[in-house]
């Protein structure tokens, strides 16, 4: 099945994610569209095509929690250089360096073994691979 | 066809009441008090149950919210409205019921809210199963606090504002309650306390999170004509005015300009009103940054100057501003959705009615709703009868 034919957006989204990669929308005026939709919320066309990010951005903005039973972990809102904005979330001790304005890398990887893939960020400075 | 602004005061609130606020027990439900709060109100404007034809209502609790509330009473109303934006919805209902009753669709409108969230599971519950999938939620983001905590990390970033400047309005709002009867939580809050209080969601500790409480509210709104041979004093509707950018705050075009940009200059224009004439300011603080946010956004303050409003008790009894009188959600009340609760202590205020924390010569308010995370904002103002 194309692409252009499979139906589920959601879906769409979710198997390019098994297959590692974050993939979005841009429409023919070249905006970039996330999370999925039928149309371009900025100028309207339903003539969108699925693209795929190389997974660089910067941190808007991020929150650290804290539970009481697990490592803490700090969720961000994100600038992808493609041009949309999106939720992720930095562990480990990117969690507690992790500052608004750092650059990124997305990674698409569980957060914890045999979990669903999600694109993960991790610093791009100071991180030891 | 008439422009909104021809609105301005046609219609009036006429009754308010509160009903079960604080605790209930596990055994009463969220209609129950919600249905004495709607018979409260409806005897405080000095009519009847039969006497409405128009039902408003939200609630997480239970579907069809006005259909149900409705049976409950025995209303048999010929206009329902069950608008569903989050804490704001209640506010916007003051909007609907102006345009229902000038349209000659009503006459008097019922809008009630009903919730006991903290005897039921004492956890925050939301509005209604969501089926459709997350782009957030797999990340692990406590919401609704998470997204008010992005977006004051994004403030602090930004305009240098600081975790005290959040810890006065905390204050500010527990100093107001200590002045309320009915306040939920009356004891001594110092800016140290909020400081050194249990993290939440950085850069949000618990104490600027708001209150898990049960209560229920109802307001009566009918034309400013029929309400002038009612027993209160009127308090007519100048403005309200809607607005929304998003619903996930992973999607806001701006962390730290709220569309109560939109909705507050709007509220204004349309009541010919400015920042300046306004008395008293209940804004709805799901969160401390959300009055921080909404004092800027409204025009009270420059954008990036909330920190320096709020200092020093600038929003505290006796400060600059009058906000948020009765103790706001912080330390008043907060059933899950506040926004009745915003109209009920602003109309109290403007019929002079608010006892030891009753701001003098109070003759314009400000009520400003929120809904979701950040989301829905709805701003409304009201007067007394100087302001027609």
């Amino acid at each position: 099945m194309s692409l252009a034919q499979e139906r589920s957006l959601d879906a769409t989204y979710r198997r390019r994610l098994t297959e590692g990669t974050l993939a979005f929308q841009r429409c023919g005026d070249g905006h970039a569209v996330f999370p999925p939709r039928p149309v371009c919320p900025t100028c309207g066309t339903r003539e969108l095509a699925w693209t795929e990010s190389a997974g660089d951005a910067t941190i808007y903005s991020a929150t650290t929690i804290s539970p009481r039973d697990q490592d803490p972990y700090t969720v961000v809102i994100l600038d992808v250089a493609e041009g949309f904005r999106m939720m992720s979330r930095l562990d480990g001790s990117d969690a507690t360096t992790a500052a608004i304005g750092d650059a990124v890398r997305l990674e698409v990887r569980p957060i914890a073994a045999g979990g669903d893939p999600l694109p993960l960020a991790s610093l791009t400075t100071g991180a030891t691979a | 066809m008439r422009t909104e602004s021809q609105l301005r005061g046609s219609t009036s609130l006429v009754g308010v009441a509160e009903a079960g606020l604080g605790e209930v027990g596990p055994d009463v439900s969220a209609l129950q008090i919600a249905g004495e709060a709607s018979l409260d109100a409806i005897a405080d404007a000095g009519l009847k149950p039969s006497d409405i034809d128009a039902v408003f209502c939200h609630s997480a609790f239970f579907t069809f919210p006005a259909t149900t509330l409705s049976e409950y009473l025995g209303l048999q109303p010929r206009y329902v409205d069950t608008t569903a934006t989050g804490g704001s919805s209640f506010v916007a209902h003051l909007r609907h019921a102006t345009a229902a009753i000038n349209a000659g669709m009503a006459e008097v409108a019922l809008i009630a809210y009903g919730s006991n969230q903290r005897s039921h599971s004492g956890g925050l519950a939301t509005s209604g199963a969501n089926l459709v999938p997350s782009y957030e939620a797999p990340f692990g983001p406590r919401l609704p606090v998470s997204g008010y905590a992005l977006a004051a990390a994004r403030h602090m970033h930004e305009f240098g504002t600081t975790r005290k400047d959040l810890a006065e309005i905390a204050v500010a709002a527990r100093k107001w309650a200590k002045l309320h009867p009915n306040a939920f939580t009356r004891d001594d809050l110092a800016i140290d306390d909020v400081l050194g209080a249990r993290m939440v969601s950085t850069p949000l500790s618990v104490r600027d999170c708001c209150l898990v409480t049960d209560g229920a509210g109802a307001v009566v709104v009918t034309t400013t004509e029929r309400a002038r041979d009612l027993q209160q004093a009127i308090v007519p509707i100048l403005s309200v005015a809607e607005a929304a950018r998003h619903m996930n705050i992973s999607t806001t075009p701006d962390l730290t300009t709220t569309a109560a940009a939109e909705s507050g200059p709007r509220a204004f224009e349309l009541a010919g009103l400015k920042p300046s004439d306004v008395d008293v300011v209940e804004v709805y603080d799901a969160f401390t940054i959300n009055t921080l946010l909404f004092l800027e956004d409204l025009g009270f303050c420059a954008k990036g100057e909330g920190g320096s409003f709020v200092a020093d008790g600038g929003i505290a009894p006796g400060g600059r501003l009058p906000v948020n009188t009765n103790g706001g959600g912080l330390s008043y009340t907060h059933p899950g959705m506040y926004g009745i609760f915003l109209i009920v202590e602003a109309v109290r205020q403007l019929r002079g009615e608010a006892g030891d924390r009753q701001v003098a010569d109070a003759h314009v308010g400000l009520v400003h709703g929120n809904g979701g995370v950040l989301s829905s904002q709805v701003t409304a103002l009201l007067g007394d009868a100087s302001t027609l």
